[in-house]
Parts: C-alpha cells; sequence; structure tokens
C-alpha cells in the first residue's frame, strides 16, 4: 500500500517491458480460464443447454405440452409476422415501455445516486428509503399501487388537485396506463442507484481536486469527471435495464388484472389492450393456450431484438465509454 | 499513506480537496444543504408507499378505506400482527426462506466472481464470445424453458426439495458475473502483472489482489442475490408442494387470499417480510461505506 | 502472509459449496404430514397428491375437512391416504404450476380448480383422463344439465363439479325502490334517471355499468357465441352485434366510457365492487356476494332477481360463468386411486359440505332440492329458482375459449371506447379465432368441433 502504487496508476500507461511479459504468459492462460470458469460451463451445460435447445426445437414445432411436437419448420414466423395483431401490440408496447422508462429511470437513479454520494445526515437512511420500493412483495406493490392511483382519494391524484390537476385515470383510461406504468418503474430504481453509487466510490478524488483547481463548478464535475468515469457502469445499467424492461411481466398483470372487476383474468392488456406487454402475450400463448411452439418462437424474436441491441450497445459504447 | 487518509475523508461526487478556500467551502456547504432538502423531499415520496403500509397495518377494518384520508390510525391495531402470527407459521416460513437464501447467496458470489475473473482477467480465445453467451442467457424469458427445466428437476428427484432453487445458483448468475466483470475491468493491470511477476498464482491474484479491490462489488452482488432469493415468489410456487417447505412470499401469498383478505393483516405481513431485507440493507450500507477506505488504496 | 496454495483453495471452495448445497437441499420435513400418514407408511398404503387452490379461510376450512374425513374413513379402508396440497393462484400466473407439474410424471393425482377456464384447454391438449369407464347409470340425470354439461362435452366425462356460479340481477334498493325490471327496455328507462354527474363530469352514481360483465349479458340478447349442437363458433351471428351496439348506448348515455372507469377505480380494488359500494343501481353478482357482503361488513340494500331479458328471451337465462371441478390428471401416478377420492369429493356429502359451507351452487339435483339446504342458505332461493327453469347457458367448451375471452375483452373495450363497430369488433375477433382453429385442427384431428 506504498504511495508510489495509489495515485498514477489509472492512467499510466503500460509500460514496454510489462507488455512484453504480459505477452510472454498470456497464453497459458486457457487452462486457470476455464477452471475458473467451470462453474458456469457445468451449470450452463446442465441447466441452460438442455431448456435452451428445447426451445429452439420447440419454435419449430406445433407443440402443446402433452402431446409430442410435430415439426412445421418456420411456420410459428410466419405466423407472427403475417398474421397476428396481437403479437404486434405486445411488441410495439414493450418497445415503448423501454425506450422511455429506460433512459428515464437511469436520470432519475444517477441523479438520486449522485445526492446520495454527498455526505449527507441521515445518508444510510435516505439510501434504504430509494431502495424499499424494490423489497415489497409484489402482491401488496399492486394493492399499494391501486390505492395510490384510485381517481378519487388516491394520493397521487390528491398530491395533484394540490397542484390544481384534475385527477388522471391511471389505471382506467387507455391513455395513462402507460404513463402508469412508467411511474412505477421510477418509484422502483433501488438497483440502478445502489450499482451507480458503487460506481461513484471508485472514481478518483484526485480527479475531482484538479477539476476543481482548473475551475469547475459541480455540474462541470458530474459532466467531465464522473460521468466519463463511471460510463462503464451506465452501460452497465443501460444493457441491464433494457433487458428486464423488454421483458417486463408481473407488475402490468397484476395491477391490470386487479383493476377489472368481473371481466376477470382474460382482460390481460388493460383497458383496449393498452399496456399488453409482450412477456404477458407470451405467457399467455404458452400456458392459457397451450401454444408452446408458439411461445418459444416469441421468444426467439424478443431474443434477437434484445441481442441486436446488448451488442450494438456495447459496440458503440467502446467509442464512448471510458475504460482504463 | 497520509494522502489517502485525508482523502477518505472527503466523498466522491461533489467533494473537493482539503484545505480548501473559504469561499469554496461555505459554497460546498450551501450545495450539501440543497442536496439535503431534495434527498430529504424525494426520499419521503419513495418511502410514502411504506409509510402507507405502516399505517394501514394498524389501522381498524373502518379506517382503512375511509375518506377523507386517515393518516394515522385512532387506536393502534395491534391485532393486526398477532393475526399474522395466528394465521400463518411465520417463524417455520421464515427459516424456510432463510435455508434458501444464504446458500443462494453465497454460491452466487462465489461462483460468479470466479466466471467474471475468468472473463475479465485471463487472457484466453473465445472470452468475448463466451461473455457474449453468459449474457445471451438472460435473454431467454422463464416461461419457455419453465416445462423442460421442470422435467429436468424431476427427474433428478429434486421437485418438492430446495435444490432447484439453491443448486444453480451455485454455476454462477449471469447477472452477478456481468456485474462483476465490468469491475474487475476497471482494476489495474500493473497490480495483476505484478503479482504474476512475482510468481502468484491466479487463484492468488484473484484472492490476494481482486477480491480485496472488490469489495463494494462483492456486496452488491450478495445483496442482490439474497433479495432475488428472498422475495421470489414463482420458482418456490412451481417447484414446492409440501406447506411444510413453503417460503414466507408463498406463505404470504396465501395469506392474501382469495375471497376475504384481513388488510391491516396483510399489510403487517408484507412488512415482515421485508423486515430482513431492510435490515441486511442498513448493515450493508455500512460495507458501502467501509469499501471506499479499500479503494483508497488507489487514492 | 500466508501462502494460499491453488488446489487447497479450490478444494475449500467446492466443499464449502457441496456442504452447503447438501445442507440446504435436504427437505425439512417428510413426504407426508401427519403422525397418522406414518403409521400407515408400513402398510401397503397409496399416497395421493392432492392439488387445491382453496388457501382463503372458508375455503380451507371445507376442503381440508373433507380430506381428514376421507383419510379416516374411505381412505383407510381402501389403504389410500392424501395428502392436501394447498396451491394458491396468482394472478400473475393462472394455473401455471398445475399445468407444469401435470406435464411431468411427477404429476399430481388429483387437481381441483376454483375456475373453469382452464378446464377445456386441459381435456383438448391431452392433461386430463377421461373419466368415462367410471360413469354409472344414470349418472348424467342426478346432474343440472347445465353442470352436466360443464364436465361432460365432446362425448367424454372430464371431472366432477363441487358446484358452480352464474349472476343474477341485483339491485340497490337505496337507489331503486321499485320492482326490478324484467326487460332490457325496462332496464333502460331509468339510465337517465340513474345516471349522476357533476357538472366537472365527475360521475357519482350509475343505472348499471354493464361491461363490468363482459359477454355475460349476451344470452340475454338472444346472442351466441358458439353453436353447442354442432361445436362451431358462430361469433359474427347477427344478434351477438344487440349486446354491443347496447354497451355502446350506455357508454354514450355516461358522456364516455371514461367517466365510468373513473367511478370505477373510485372504490378500494380487490374488496368488494362498484355495486358493493351503493354505486350503481343494478348489477350483475354471482350466489357468492351475500356472504362476500357480510365478511367485508358492508351493509347493502339489496334484491336480487332474475336476469332482465329482450323480448324472446326467456326469464331465467344466465351464463354460467365457472365453478369448482376435480380432474384426474393424465400423467396421475395412481389413477383407481385417485378416483376413490374424487368421487368422495364430487359426491353428494362432499358437494353439500362446500356449498353449504360456501354459499354456492349445488350441481346435484337431490343435494339443491333437498329442503335442508334453502332451510340452511335462505338467500340462495333465486338460483335454485333459476336453476329449475332450466335455460342456463354453459361456458363454451372450446380449446378456442381463452383466447376467444383474451379477444372478446378487448372487442368490447373498442366498442365502448367507440374505436370500433360492433359488427367490425366481431368480425376481427371471428377471423382470429378462425385461424387459431384452422392451426389446432390440422394438430388435434381427433378433436370432434372446433
Amino acid at each position: 500500500m506504498d504511495t508510489t502504487e495509489t495515485a498514477p496508476l489509472r492512467s499510466a500507461p503500460v509500460s514496454e517491458a510489462r507488455g512484453r511479459r504480459w505477452r510472454r504468459f498470456r497464453n497459458s492462460d486457457l487452462a486457470p480460464a476455464l477452471v475458473f470458469l467451470s462453474p458456469w460451463i457445468i451449470g450452463f451445460i446442465w441447466f441452460q443447454v438442455y431448456p435452451i435447445c428445447a426451445a429452439i426445437y420447440y419454435s419449430l414445432t406445433a407443440y402443446n405440452l402433452m402431446r409430442p411436437p410435430k415439426f412445421i419448420g418456420l411456420a410459428n414466423y410466419q405466423q407472427l409476422f403475417g398474421n397476428d395483431p396481437l403479437f404486434r401490440q405486445a411488441l410495439v408496447h414493450s418497445a415503448i415501455y423501454a425506450l422511455v422508462s429506460v433512459p428515464l429511470d437511469l436520470c432519475v437513479a444517477f441523479v438520486f445516486a449522485c445526492l446520495l454520494n454527498l455526505k449527507i445526515p441521515g445518508r444510510a437512511i435516505f439510501r434504504a428509503a430509494f431502495y424499499f420500493p424494490v423489497v415489497v412483495p409484489t402482491v401488496a406493490t399492486s394493492i399499494l399501487w391501486v390505492m395510490l392511483l384510485n381517481t378519487q382519494g388516491g394520493l397521487v391524484n390528491v398530491a395533484l388537485s394540490v397542484l390544481h390537476i384534475p385527477a388522471i385515470p391511471w389505471l382506467t383510461s387507455p391513455n395513462w396506463t402507460m404513463p402508469a406504468l412508467i411511474l412505477l418503474s421510477v418509484w422502483t430504481i433501488g438497483p440502478p442507484i445502489i450499482i451507480f453509487l458503487a460506481g461513484l466510490q471508485d472514481v478518483p478524488k484526485e480527479l475531482y481536486e484538479v477539476a476543481t483547481i482548473d475551475g469547475a463548478g459541480p455540474l462541470g464535475l458530474v459532466r467531465h469527471v464522473t460521468i466519463p468515469l463511471i460510463s462503464p457502469v451506465i452501460l452497465f445499467n443501460l444493457v441491464i435495464g433494457v433487458i428486464a424492461a423488454g421483458q417486463i411481466f408481473a407488475q402490468p398483470l397484476v395491477i391490470f388484472s386487479t383493476t377489472v372487476s368481473n371481466t376477470g383474468s382474460a382482460d390481460i392488456g388493460g383497458p383496449l389492450n393498452s399496456v399488453l406487454m409482450y412477456s404477458v402475450q407470451l405467457y399467455y400463448e404458452a400456458f392459457q393456450q397451450f401454444n408452446m411452439g408458439y411461445a418459444a418462437a416469441m421468444a426467439w424474436i424478443l431474443f434477437a431484438i434484445l441481442a441486436i441491441f446488448s451488442v450494438v450497445a456495447m459496440r458503440l459504447s467502446n467509442r464512448i465509454v471510458h475504460y482504463e | 499513506m497520509a494522502i489517502s487518509q485525508d482523502l477518505g475523508r472527503i466523498e466522491g461526487g461533489g467533494g473537493i480537496a482539503e484545505p480548501a478556500p473559504r469561499r469554496t467551502r461555505i459554497a460546498r456547504n450551501a450545495g450539501r444543504i440543497v442536496a439535503f432538502i431534495v434527498v430529504l423531499f424525494f426520499g419521503s415520496l419513495y418511502a410514502f408507499p411504506v409509510y402507507w403500509m405502516v399505517a394501514t397495518s394498524l389501522k381498524g377494518p373502518g379506517e382503512i378505506f375511509h375518506l377523507p384520508l386517515v393518516w394515522w390510525p385512532a387506536i393502534l391495531q395491534w391485532s393486526n400482527y398477532s393475526a399474522v402470527f395466528s394465521t400463518f407459521p411465520f417463524v417455520r416460513y421464515f427459516l424456510n426462506s432463510l435455508t434458501i437464501a444464504v446458500p443462494v447467496t453465497i454460491g452466487t458470489t462465489i461462483s460468479s466472481s470466479l466466471c467474471a475473473y475468468s472473463l475479465a482477467r485471463l487472457r484466453w480465445r473465445g472470452r468475448t464470445a463466451c461473455f457474449y453467451l453468459v449474457l445471451a442467457t438472460l435473454l431467454i424469458p422463464n416461461w419457455v424453458t419453465l416445462v423442460p427445466l421442470y422435467s429436468l428437476y424431476n427427474q433428478l428427484g429434486w421437485v418438492n426439495t430446495y435444490a432447484p432453487l439453491i443448486v444453480p445458483a451455485f454455476f454462477g448468475d449471469a447477472f452477478s458475473i456481468f456485474l462483476l466483470r465490468q469491475f474487475f475491468l476497471r482494476q489495474p493491470q500493473e497490480l495483476i502483472d505484478a503479482a504474476r511477476v512475482d510468481g502468484a498464482s491466479h487463484a492468488r491474484i484473484f484472492i490476494q489482489v481482486i477480491i480485496p479491490l472488490s469489495k463494494p462489488v462483492l456486496v452488491v452482488v450478495a445483496l442482490f442475490s439474497f433479495v432475488a432469493a428472498w422475495t421470489d415468489f414463482f420458482n418456490p410456487l412451481v417447484y414446492l408442494s409440501n406447506p411444510n417447505l413453503y417460503t414466507l412470499q408463498v406463505g404470504l401469498f396465501n395469506f392474501f387470499s382469495q375471497h376475504f383478505v384481513n388488510w391491516g393483516g396483510f399489510m403487517g405481513a408484507s412488512l415482515m417480510v421485508m423486515l430482513p431485507m431492510v435490515i441486511l440493507f442498513l448493515v450493508a450500507q455500512r460495507a458501502f461505506i467501509q469499501g471506499i477506505t479499500f479503494t483508497g488504496i488507489r487514492g | 502472509m500466508r501462502r494460499l496454495r491453488r488446489r487447497d483453495f479450490l478444494r475449500g471452495s467446492l466443499l464449502a459449496a457441496a456442504g452447503g448445497v447438501v445442507a440446504a437441499c435436504s427437505p425439512g420435513a417428510p413426504v407426508t404430514d401427519s403422525v397418522e400418514a406414518a403409521d400407515l407408511a408400513n402398510d401397503a398404503t397409496v399416497f395421493l397428491e392432492f392439488w387445491n387452490p382453496a388457501s382463503d379461510p372458508t375455503g380451507s376450512k371445507t376442503i381440508g375437512g373433507l380430506v381428514d374425513d376421507f383419510n379416516r374413513t374411505l381412505g383407510r379402508q381402501h389403504r389410500i391416504y392424501v395428502n392436501n396440497r394447498i396451491k394458491a393462484i396468482p394472478d400473475t400466473g393462472g394455473y401455471v404450476q398445475y399445468t407444469t407439474a401435470m406435464t411431468s410424471d411427477g404429476s399430481p393425482d388429483v387437481v381441483m380448480t376454483y375456475d373453469y377456464s382452464p378446464i377445456t384447454n386441459w381435456a383438448a391438449y391431452g392433461f386430463l383422463r377421461q373419466l368415462d369407464q367410471y360413469m354409472t347409470q344414470g349418472m348424467a340425470n342426478e346432474f343440472f344439465p347445465i353442470a352436466w354439461s360443464m364436465i361432460h362435452f365432446n362425448g367424454h366425462l372430464w371431472g366432477l363439479l363441487q358446484e358452480f356460479d352464474f349472476n343474477q340481477l341485483w339491485w340497490n334498493k337505496a337507489i331503486h325502490s321499485g320492482p326490478p325490471p324484467k326487460t332490457i327496455d325496462e332496464l333502460d328507462s331509468f339510465a337517465k334517471e340513474y345516471t349522476k354527474v357533476s357538472s366537472g363530469g365527475v360521475m357519482s352514481q350509475a343505472p348499471v355499468i354493464p361491461w363490468d360483465a363482459g359477454a355475460d349479458w349476451n344470452p340475454l340478447f338472444g346472442g351466441s357465441y358458439y353453436d353447442l349442437e354442432s361445436s362451431v363458433w358462430t361469433i359474427t351471428k347477427p344478434e351477438n352485434e344487440l349486446m354491443l351496439e347496447w354497451f355502446a348506448k350506455y357508454a354514450n348515455i355516461f358522456g364516455g366510457r371514461n367517466r365510468s372507469d373513473a367511478l370505477e377505480s373510485s372504490i378500494p380494488k380487490q374488496y368488494g365492487d362498484i355495486f358493493q359500494y351503493g354505486k350503481v343501481a343494478f348489477a350483475m353478482e354471482g350466489e357468492y356476494t351475500g356472504p362476500e357482503l357480510k365478511l367485508e361488513g358492508i351493509k347493502l340494500n339489496y334484491g336480487v332477481t332474475h336476469l332482465p331479458t329482450v323480448p324472446g328471451v326467456p326469464l331465467g337465462t344466465a351464463q354460467t360463468d365457472g365453478g369448482n371441478v376435480f380432474v384426474l390428471p393424465t400423467r396421475a401416478p395412481h389413477p383407481e386411486e385417485a378416483f376413490i377420492f374424487l368421487s368422495y369429493m364430487g359426491g353428494k356429502a362432499g358437494v353439500r359440505q362446500w356449498c353449504v359451507g360456501a354459499s354456492n351452487n349445488p350441481p346435484v339435483k337431490a343435494t339443491a332440492f333437498a329442503p335442508s339446504f334453502l332451510k340452511e342458505l335462505p338467500w340462495m332461493t333465486p338460483w335454485i329458482d333459476n336453476l329449475n327453469l332450466d335455460h342456463m347457458v354453459p361456458p363454451i367448451p372450446s380449446p378456442q375459449e381463452a383466447l376467444f375471452n383474451q379477444l372478446m375483452a378487448n372487442a368490447i373495450d373498442e366498442v365502448t371506447y367507440g374505436k370500433n363497430t360492433p359488427k367490425e369488433a366481431l368480425a376481427q375477433v371471428e377471423s382470429q379465432i378462425a385461424t387459431s382453429v384452422k392451426q389446432f385442427r390440422v394438430f388435434n384431428p381427433g378433436w370432434p368441433g372446433e
């Protein structure tokens, strides 16, 4: 822990000599690499390859869970792209949800993380307050939000009425269901806040000193020091956030199945199918209509979209994201 | 050493070097006050639903849906809580949940950091492809793999045991591997190279160099895997049918029964289910702050 | 500094991992639940896994009591012991955990549902054993025809019914003091009078919010989405447009569906419905609503009568919504023993115990018509009356039913939000159902009808 090893390390270029030494033993890393990776390799083969291969095969079959699958080639995919309005609706809704909620959540989470990183009184309690929503059991979350978003006596609308804004029918109007879900997502940003906080710990303080001496204000520090240095963390939160948002399932189903009164579980998409989400429709195909082959095809389409997004995000970020 | 101690007192974000000019110090203090007010406002907003749960859990049936709103019950109905203990075996379910969540946390943290080390710090052909493969496993909706997995676990005789909920955690979790890899990548290559030149094995580098530097992220991974295991509702529901094995989340759902609900009791039960995680979080807070002294090694 | 060798390290961590796994995986309890079961374990007792969703207080008490009774009497006699597994049904998962288990050879032996919705699909896709071999002579006549058609369809017996539900017209006497309407026209005559909207457009009271009961109104207009005789979908029948036109009319009277939506979201959800809170004059409500009101502690002065109809449709017509069903999964390991238990649960004593405890309609005539039944549940009189009239309409026994419900819920939304005409909305539903039927036909040629 001597001082020579502290400050200059990050920015110092790898020396010539060290580079040579590195090259000398880099080829010997394969064996230890496989040993270190072995838990994942074993788990992958054991718990994932089989179900994933099964899913690939199902997507090319008509399969109803009980009887053996029948191979039908690409017919499921043709049907999905050719004549399935519910699939298209669900795809659009999930895309809108992911594209709006994730950037919004990340901005909010980043601001709160920066504030919670400052030395303010009761910081631990505040951090916990922002994390609370994540640990509220799903059943309780839905009931809470149905209570909070009521048009008459719901706390959100009570608060709006203070600002002289008329009550918003969050859960019953097709125009407001998506904003309601996005509002809920802004409430549950505990995980990205924590990841941002963990990332902020790693920003070397001396960089702030240097920037301050150079005359940067608080916003300048955030813009020129914090954001570049935690850009890998932003990328991480973005990729994970989009993957999670693309698969959003429980919240819309729980909230909107509790707001319908007698039309019952069939009304899975909210009013006018305004929040029929991709995973919900996929679940409905698989376990209500027993079209497992069809659902598997839907899963692979979602897989392809999310995979392309992740790869593009990471490729593009190579130029933007700052790794030392 | 003196420098890092000094810096240890300053936080990141708006922190600046001491000694600072007086003007800046005032500006900084003003900034902190503004930050405190902002955080106080939004923190209360975020915590408000939880406050509402607490208030509801202590209300009588007449007050819960009363208009105008009852902000705090006139008489605290502690009997709502005793109703929880008399309707479902809270302690047993609590222990069951713990029996699952603790090994899952340990397993996920150890196995994922081993894998992440391989993907971040060892040079080998196919490393990037392998990393994308790990990521790709996050992208498959579980509805599709549920039936093949169930039949696999059933053939192994694992259905109605905790094995399907615990064992997979010991084989790395893609989310945690990703999280850890991103952080391992940012650690100085020089430390590793130096250790390597000194003849240290990878196991030693992993334990003595990487792990101490990564304490904050390990805490995050452990916390996330504990929360995930604790809040998991669907998997216990699918794999457990013996009521003696039920977890808190399943018990809570049963409590939230189909035709009639004791609302105060339900909110009370929900709060008790949340409590261990809240405590854990407050403890983990400390670890975050301790983590800062570790990063002091790099300034 | 202590040198840690790699091999030691790996061995150590693997041991720790393995230890954790073993410790955590050994189940905390034996396979069976009670001492009584352990006594039986030595002889050739067959253990049955019985899965049911009865997590509510009334349900769990009744089901638990019945299982205990069985284990003490018939079970002991036949060397069967039933493990009672309560597997609650979440909003997020339907019967997924049942369906998943039923695909494997670890299938439960007997499954009970609280809903009718999974039954036809389970039957069509091969999840259920046909119980024809157990059918006794005259069994069909013991059931109400409507109840029988719910468990006996497409030529086979698929399960036993414990109770079934259908709605009546309930009216709030605080809003409507006169005699209840007998026709749709009479009902409509109160529409304007009972609609209360403030000058700001806030609705505080509605005569009836028809779409709350979904397509259950359709038979009252003489409509029918499915022909039971020929097992064919009849979605675009002109009569089916009447209900949707009627819905649209009410949306207009309210000044837009969003007004009644706002009214509906003004009451605490999952805790009774809009009628129970006294905000509508008329509503379709099931037989369980009375006891629910009592449990919830809501005081409401209400009346119950037959649903109003259009001319030509007999009074007493009502759509059956669902019921509790006992079925034997195809992969159930002990079908013979399971049937003994199933017929006990679905037998006269079991049905009576449930229906009296939960205040539901018995599917068996003898139970419903026994004087003691109405003596215990006097408020059930209109329902027994309805059963006597015999104009009930069963749920649609088609593998397309789940899809139809999803599409129809959306069609109702489209019409009531003014986004589509009834004719066009039905045509869309029809076309998607037709595609689905075509697909189903190719892969399940053995299933009669569509």
